[in-house]
């Protein structure tokens, strides 16, 4: 399956929610570079903005190819793991807390479950949660950043044609001496 | 004394436009646009910079701005109503509204907005 980056932030968005027991509050968590521009928050609002993109690693260099029977014909399923980083801010008097929140939330063993099914895994390696407050128009808006990368397994499927029948011609220097044909 | 509020509707410079105006909400953290409303309005409007040309490795892309001067109100994106820009249609090309002159002192609006389309 190849997920679209928008396919992956809904997946996210209701496990951060989750994470951070905001379900009343769920539109607090949202991503980022939406098309069109969306309404802003208050300075005292706790906000979770998250965007995802790609990015390179050793590990997604290997590229399995495995062929395997479909009916009528054969298969090829090719694979390689993608390393989204998800790159989150945090607005808020609570900004370095929710996302330390978070930061514990994605090692839970239920998180870790809720992703596996999706073929979605955490590098564990997470850097740390950086305070950088934010300017704007004339006070310091409070702000955390932190970014997590996950390794998430790639598949693409393709139907390949198999051989339905050969022909076989014998020849020898008399000529064509017999033909035999093979079907599947 | 000239009252830019006569001008405005003034047969001379006053114009017909539509303004698509887009309110919407937040679901699962992903705004929604509500259904647009398209709104007949009379105003000024005129070039603000000339329709210039990007050369970009993509493609020809094509910019320019204009600016309004209405009775109505004109909004950017607020959370108060829950919307975002105001569009124009004017000359067959949707131009977004940046910034806003709040003259309603003066019984007027200017508002400033850059074409989107892009091509």
């Amino acid at each position: 399956m190849i997920r679209s980056i928008r396919e992956i932030e809904d997946l996210f968005q209701p496990i951060i929610v989750g994470l951070l027991n905001w379900e009343d509050q769920s539109n607090n968590v949202r991503m980022g570079w939406q098309t069109e521009g969306v309404p802003a928050f208050g300075i005292e609002d706790n906000m979770i903005f998250f965007t995802v993109s790609a990015v390179d690693s050793p590990v997604s260099f290997p590229y399995d190819a495995t062929v395997f029977e479909s009916s009528p014909d054969l298969a090829i399923q090719t694979s390689y793991t993608r390393v989204l980083e998800i790159s989150f801010v945090a607005y808020g008097s609570d900004a370095v807390q929710n996302l330390t929140k978070l930061r514990f939330g994605f090692f839970k063993e239920a998180t870790h479950h809720l992703l596996l099914k999706e073929q979605i895994f955490l590098v564990a390696d997470v850097p740390a949660i950086r305070r950088v407050p934010e300017n704007f128009e004339g006070r310091w808006w409070e702000r955390a950043d932190v970014k997590m990368q996950f390794n998430e397994l790639v598949s693409d499927y393709e139907d390949i044609g198999s051989v339905e029948s050969v022909d076989i011609e014998v020849w020898d220097r008399r000529g064509l001496q017999e033909t035999i044909n093979i079907n599947k | 004394m000239i009252s830019v509020r006569e001008l405005i509707t003034d047969r001379s410079f006053a114009q017909e436009f539509i303004l698509i105006r887009q309110t919407g909400q937040f679901i699962n953290g992903r705004w929604v646009n509500d259904p647009i409303k398209r709104i007949r309005m009379k105003g000024v409007i005129h070039p603000l910079s000339a329709k210039e040309l990007m050369k970009v490795p993509e493609a020809d892309r094509i910019t320019g701005s204009i600016k309004i001067y209405s009775r109505e109100p004109l909004y950017v994106t607020t959370t108060s109503g829950n919307r975002i820009s105001d569009k124009v249609l004017w000359k067959d090309q949707e131009w977004k509204i940046i910034s806003i002159n709040n003259w309603s002192d003066h019984k007027h609006y200017s508002a400033i907005a850059t074409r989107i389309s892009g091509h």
